[in-house]
């Protein structure tokens, strides 16, 4: 080791990282060896590199080991800094394909250059870890010449590869866009070229180059002048160069000849673009020779036809699937157009009314029921010149024989001298709808004539009037020959018969038939309660003896219904017809609910009889006993009535104040009392108290009520009987008090006394035998201890000996024990014993009694005196007369429960029957009672989702908001007893809107009273629909028509006004009902929704004068403008008017009147206020000399009378009629008129729905 | 009345016509004013009605056109109606197209005669 070595100066000095990090590496460990031992060029190489900003690597070595440069350090990512002194081998493994190539060709002794060289990797100063690299390995070689090692040259190209790539692939995408726009210019019809500004083709596609000889290659790059000699200076040149310059778009129809030959109509579009102007144009010579021959043909409405066809064709479509039956018929009545629904009834080629054949299958009747005649149906009507809206109703029979509702309806198609030129008809199917109107109204006549027979039935007093009422008012109805009312008697094999009611000329009627003379099936099914209905007695398929037998009565179809009471036939009630007659269901029903009726009215009237009879024999009984009847209120504040039989004054009417004609003033307070306990507990008054008699006495009655209790349970009123007591009264008074005297006289006067005393028990007697009651005395009779054990008679009146016979001094227990077990004989001790007086009702029925007594028993002495009072009769009544009051409200009930029960169920089995919803509700809550099946399909909803909680607000709910009030309002007139018919629209479960017709009805209670509601519901829609469009449809031709007559009446008006002659009228008048005739046929060909456009109308006005675009009698006529500008149906008419007088007057003053005159017509969208576009018409006539007359009038404010007519339509009617601006001028040159008037907009479809048209 | 007294009521009436059409309109402006009628408009729109109406005295009745250029004339029937003012409408249209609550208010059909004019408006 020599000194210097060991301190040597730190290489490499350079101040770079790489610098440093290579002064750092530990190279021993490398095949370099410690640096200090690296040869000279190693070193040299090093210190280049690492003064170089090229990234450069040195690979050492075979080895290849590598030292680098900062550059190269950046350019490797994170392979840096473990690449320093590694291997290359090993730290480029990985892209070995590479660099080793180049390594070993550097090696070799060569230089290596690669370009571009892929390398992935991740470097950290870039987010991307691809990248591409120039490569280039150079050798390096030692002192001796060998290669050492390769110094590799990197440069990053990624940059460029990126850029280059980029490129290419826009460069790819813009072929591919060209292709495609070569592709769409080359598959177009229409001819496409790209002029340059200077005029020069870039581009020209297949169709351009079809009209051409060249090829593109030929043509492209060319001036447009010279690929199309002479066009420079032509209008296509001309418009070519305007566009160009002033950037906007131009369009010329024009003829170009070809120098190869071929001549053709061009139709040219020219638009600016950035490239220059974008041009197409088309062949259009078909069409042009087409309407050149048009024109020569001089009609100039064969186009107009074409539309025409053209929009026959959907017209036709359209009927197609019409509901609505249409036809075209001609003047001869045939059949020119019709769609199916109309073939369904009329499938030959004429009308019914010419139709002999089938003319037979249409009925129809005038108001008064003739029939209508085959010359007055509608179209026969209309090819008269008739109207015939809305038609008329005719039954129609089909091929099944059915019969079928239709309305037909027909109006007359005028030409322009209102000439009949043929009709069109309607025919409607309005089957559905007339057949429910007439259940409708078969439901709503029986409910009528069910009010009407209740009403009838109820004044009636009689069992005879009755039926009577019931079998004319049954007959009238049904129109019968006779109606027989029959009580069956079995026992005795007879029928004994009521002549109900006999028509007019009808055949009489046994009054009594023999049941054996009629057994048959007739009388068996009445047996068993089935309803006998036979339409023909004599049809001889029946033959059978018991039909014969009727037959000979003059019964020819017949309607019996059977009345069984406990299974027993007991009545009938039978409807006669002297000719056969086919029963309907409604008939039948009829007829059975009248018999169910008559039937529950004869029950009900046969017990009130039974009442009336009951009561009146009673009233009898009671009067002729003595009693006096009363009747009071329920509280008894009314007296109602009182029979006083002679001893109180009679009450006839209701009076209040009874208690001041019949009660002691002070009497009134116990006698109140003892009435309210009596309503308080609804028990049996009674009371003996004193009246205010007839003659003005005061006398005792025993008066005693019972309570007549309602169906509810309410007292109706007090039923009471009273008997004249005064005489008892008197008596026992007079006992008491002659008792009294005998006592105090006995000891001191017995025997002085004993003549008076006797005398007075005489006069005691004779006043106790005055009276009906007995009236008996008795004595007490004590054992030992002086307990009573028994009674004995002391005194006995007349009415009692009747009953006892002499029983003075007999023992009471002998001759009566039955009084113990009574009870009467208890009380006799009581009365004795405490001398307080009893009175108490016993029903005695021992010895020689059998009844109810009433007794009163008073102390007397050591004994009692007692009144009895037999009351059986009373007794009887008072229960009797509840009873019968029960009857007749069992009577009452059961009639209204049947007749509820049984017309409820016919109602449902209709109901479940019909395709129509049927319901009922109660009056009151408006919840459903019932809701046939048809509900369902009709709501979209099923029952018994409406019937959870409350079905008012269920279905309501339905039911569009704005519909629910209108609903409701229904109820209540229903309520209040209205049928009433309306529609309402619910929107259904699924979604739908339809429209529900319903009929609502009040239904009675047995009081007349609306107890429920019922109705008949459908849905309606496709009647409200059609409905409406046929309003819609009807209206609209009303209003054109009118409004056709009165601008008709208008132009004679003015036309006149401006005529001296006849002649000069015609002249003009003629050619004024043309145009309104063009317009108006124009405007019946649109369909619905579209619009005229102007250049239609521009055209139809001069193509009717031979004026034509281009040239016409030697002047100029130039149209110029849009097509397609739709005019707002309103203002067609008007502008049409206007626009013919422009043409005439051109015609007969003006430019075309004259070689030099030239017609300029432009037009074109001008915006408006807000959205409005408005459409400006420029009307030109140049190069005239003018004629006087028409520049006369210049005051466009001169009296319109004045004016000419065609001033007065521009100047003042379409500024009026139609909004526009206008200005006509008469200017030295000729006419100039501008008109400005508001346009269709394409969201303007004012021919809608709602009925609001426009026209 | 027989005819010309009747039409006699008109004279010195101030009534407003509206009706879209300008030939009716002059017609029947004509007319009126031969009969004596102070003529209010014509006028094709609801717009102008209701100008004329707020710019001078209230006019003793109106005539209305029903469909004007495809407006309703209902709104200023509703306007005249609550200013007291008779009108009568002009149609060409059947009862049944007219709104439920207008129907049961005058009407004639077109073409109008003086009479018929005068009896609805004046009588």
């Amino acid at each position: 080791m020599v000194p210097h070595d060991r301190f040597p100066p730190p290489w490499p000095l350079d101040g770079s990282e790489m610098a440093h990090l290579i002064r750092a590496h530990d190279w021993a460990a490398t095949p370099l060896g410690p640096v200090r031992e690296w040869p000279a060029h190693l070193r040299a190489v090093v210190d280049l590199m690492l003064g170089s900003g090229t990234p450069m690597c040195l690979l050492w070595g075979h080895d290849a080991i590598m030292i680098y440069n900062d550059a190269y350090a950046r350019s490797i990512g994170q392979r840096h800094p473990a690449a320093l002194g590694r291997s290359a081998h090993d730290a480029w493994a990985d892209v070995r394909e590479g660099w080793l190539p180049l390594f070993e060709q550097a090696w070799s002794g060569k230089e290596a250059v690669a370009r571009g060289q892929h390398l992935r990797f991740v470097r950290s100063d870039m987010p991307r870890q691809e990248a591409w690299f120039d490569l280039t390995y150079t050798p390096v070689r030692n002192e001796r010449g060998e290669v050492g090692g390769v110094l590799a040259l990197v440069r990053d190209a990624t940059g460029e590869v990126q850029a280059e790539q980029s490129r290419q692939s826009a460069e790819a995408r813009l072929r591919e866009s060209e292709t495609r726009l070569q592709n769409v210019l080359n598959g177009m019809d229409e001819a496409f070229g790209l002029l340059d500004h200077d005029f020069r083709i870039l581009a020209f596609n297949d169709a351009a180059l079809r009209l051409e000889t060249g090829t593109r290659e030929e043509i492209l790059g060319r001036r447009h002048w010279e690929v199309y000699p002479g066009s420079e200076n032509s209008e296509a040149g001309r418009l070519l160069r305007r566009a160009m310059e002033e950037r906007t778009a131009v369009t010329l129809d024009h003829l170009y000849t070809w120098e190869s030959g071929p001549a053709r109509w061009l139709e040219m579009r020219a638009y600016p673009v950035p490239e220059g102007l974008a041009v197409f144009w088309r062949d259009i010579s078909g069409r042009k020779a087409a309407e050149a021959a048009l024109r020569e043909s001089g009609t100039g409405y064969r186009q107009l036809a074409e539309q025409f066809e053209k929009s026959q064709r959907l017209q036709s479509a359209m009927l197609e699937v019409v509901p609505v039956g249409l036809a075209l018929l001609s003047n001869e009545g045939e059949v020119l157009l019709s769609n199916p629904a109309w073939d369904r009834f009329t499938p030959g080629r004429r009308m019914p009314s010419r139709d002999p054949d089938r003319g037979r299958r249409w009925r129809a009747w005038d108001k008064d029921g003739r029939p209508v005649m085959p010359g007055d149906f509608p179209g026969a009507r209309a090819l008269r010149g008739e109207r015939c809206l809305p038609g008329t109703e005719f039954l129609y029979t089909d091929d099944n024989g059915d019969e079928i509702w239709t309305n037909a309806a027909s109006v007359p198609l005028l030409d322009s001298q209102d000439q009949v030129t043929g009709a069109v008809s309607i025919i409607m199917d309005i089957d559905a709808g007339r057949r429910a109107e007439q259940i409708l109204r078969a439901v709503a006549a029986r409910q009528a004539f069910l009010l009407e027979l209740g009403d009838a039935l109820r004044a009636q007093t009689r069992t005879e009037s009755l039926i009577e009422v019931a079998a004319r008012l049954l007959g009238e109805h049904i129109g019968a020959s006779r109606i027989m009312f029959a009580e069956i008697d079995e026992a005795r094999g007879v029928a004994d018969i009521f002549h109900g009611w006999f028509a007019n000329g009808a055949q009489p009627f046994p009054a009594v038939m023999r049941l054996e003379d009629y057994e048959g099936p007739i009388l068996q099914d009445l047996r068993e309660g089935r309803t006998v209905r036979i339409d023909d007695t004599r049809n001889p398929a029946l033959a059978r003896p018991d039909l014969a037998a009727i037959a000979e009565l003059g019964v020819e179809a017949l309607l019996s219904v059977p009345l069984l009471v406990d299974g027993r036939l007991l009545v009938n009630l039978s409807v006669h017809q002297h000719s056969p007659r086919c029963w309907t269901d409604e008939d039948v029903a009829l007829v059975q609910e009248v018999a169910e009726r008559l039937w529950a009215d004869l029950v009900r009237f046969r017990a009130e009889a039974a009442l009336r009879d009951s009561e009146r024999r009673f009233r009898a009984l009671l009067t002729t006993g003595g009693y006096m009847v009363y009747r009071m209120n329920a509280d008894w504040t009314e007296m109602a009535e009182l029979r006083g039989n002679g001893i109180l004054a009679d009450t006839e009417v209701p009076f209040p104040a009874w208690p001041d004609r019949y009660i002691l003033p002070e009497d009134l307070p116990m006698i109140q009392a003892r009435i309210e306990e009596a309503i308080r507990t609804r028990s049996l008054f009674e009371l003996e108290h004193r009246v205010r008699q007839a003659d003005g006495s005061v006398g005792w009655v025993l008066s005693r009520a019972v309570p007549i209790v309602g169906k509810n349970g309410g007292i109706i009123e007090w039923f009471g009987a009273a008997t004249d007591v005064s005489a008892r009264r008197r008596a026992e008074e007079r006992l008491r008090n002659a008792e009294e005297r005998h006592r105090t006289d006995l000891e001191r006067q017995v025997a002085e006394r004993t003549a008076e005393l006797s005398k007075s028990r005489d006069l005691l007697q004779a006043t106790m035998d005055s009276s009906t009651d007995m009236i008996q005395v008795f004595r007490a009779v004590r054992n030992a201890q002086g307990e009573i054990v028994d009674f004995r008679w002391v005194l006995n009146n007349h009415t009692s000996v009747r009953y006892y016979g002499k029983v003075e001094g007999e023992s009471l227990l002998e001759r009566n024990p039955g009084v113990v077990t009574v009870g009467i004989f208890d009380a006799f001790k009581r009365v004795t014993e405490t001398g307080v007086p009893e009175q108490a009702e016993r029903h005695y029925v021992h010895e020689q009694f059998d009844g109810w007594f009433l007794q009163s028993v008073v102390k007397l002495d050591d004994g009692v005196a007692t009144t009895t009072k037999d009351i059986t009769d009373w007794k009887s009544a008072q229960a009797e007369v509840p009873r019968l009051q029960e009857e007749v409200a069992q009577a009452r009930l059961r009639e209204s429960e049947d007749a509820l029960r049984e017309s409820e169920a016919r109602f449902r089995q209709f109901g479940e029957a019909s395709a129509d919803v049927l319901w009922i509700r109660d009056c009151e809550s408006l919840a459903f009672e019932y809701v046939s099946p048809a509900f369902e399909r009709a709501y979209g909803t099923r029952i018994e989702d409406v019937l959870k909680g409350n079905h008012l607000r269920r279905w309501l709910e339905m039911i569009l908001p704005e519909d629910r009030e209108k609903v409701l309002d229904v109820f209540r007139r229903v309520r209040r007893g209205e049928q009433v018919v309306h529609s309402f629209r619910i929107l259904r479960g699924d979604g739908q809107l339809r429209w529900i017709r319903d009929t609502d009805f009040p239904l009675f209670d047995a009081a007349g009273k609306v107890q429920r509601i019922g109705g008949i519901a459908h849905d309606a829609t496709e009647e409200v629909e059609l409905q409406d469009r046929l309003q819609v449809l009807v209206a609209e031709l009303q209003h054109r028509s009118r409004n056709l007559v009165g601008v008709v009446k208008g132009i004679t008006e003015r036309t006149l006004a401006t005529s001296d002659t006849l002649e000069r009228f015609r002249g003009r008048f003629r050619p004024r009902l043309d145009a309104l005739a063009r317009v108006n046929g124009l405007l019946s060909r649109l369909e619905e929704g579209d619009r005229i456009t102007f250049d239609q109308l521009l055209q139809a006005e001069l193509a009717a004068h031979g004026i034509l675009d281009g040239e016409t009698n030697g002047t100029a006529v130039h149209l110029h403008g849009p097509k397609g500008i739709r005019l707002r149906s309103a203002t067609v008419q008007t502008f049409a008017l206007a626009l013919h007088e422009l043409t005439t007057n051109a015609l007969k003053y003006g430019a075309l009147s004259q070689p030099e005159g030239k017609l300029e017509v432009t037009w074109s969208l001008i915006p408006g206020n807000g959205t409005e576009r408005r459409l400006r018409v420029d009307w030109r006539e140049t190069g005239v000399l003018l004629d006087l007359p028409v520049a006369a009038a210049t005051n466009r404010w001169a009296p319109p009378r004045r004016q000419g007519y065609g001033r007065e339509l521009i100047e003042r009617a379409l500024p009026y009629q139609l909004k526009a601006e206008t200005s006509y001028e008469l200017t030295p040159g000729g006419v100039r008129c501008t008109i400005i008037v508001p346009v269709s907009s394409t969201l303007d479809v004012a021919f809608s729905s709602q009925g609001d048209p426009d026209a | 009345m027989p005819d010309a007294a009747l039409t006699a009521t008109l004279r010195g009436r101030r009534i407003l016509l509206v009706e879209d059409d300008y030939m009716m309109a002059q017609d029947l402006a004509n007319e009126l004013q031969g009969a004596g009628v102070d003529v209010l408009g014509p006028v094709p729109d609801i717009r102008g009605a209701l100008a004329l109406l707020d710019a001078g005295p209230a006019p003793d009745g109106a005539i209305l056109d029903i469909n004007l250029g495809g407006e309703m004339v209902y709104p200023l029937a509703d306007t005249l109606q609550a200013r007291d003012i008779r009108f009568v409408f002009a149609t060409g249209y059947e009862g049944w197209s007219i709104p439920e609550r207008y129907r049961n208010l005058p009407r004639l059909e077109k073409p109008l005669g003086l009479r018929q004019i005068a009896e609805v408006l004046v009588a």
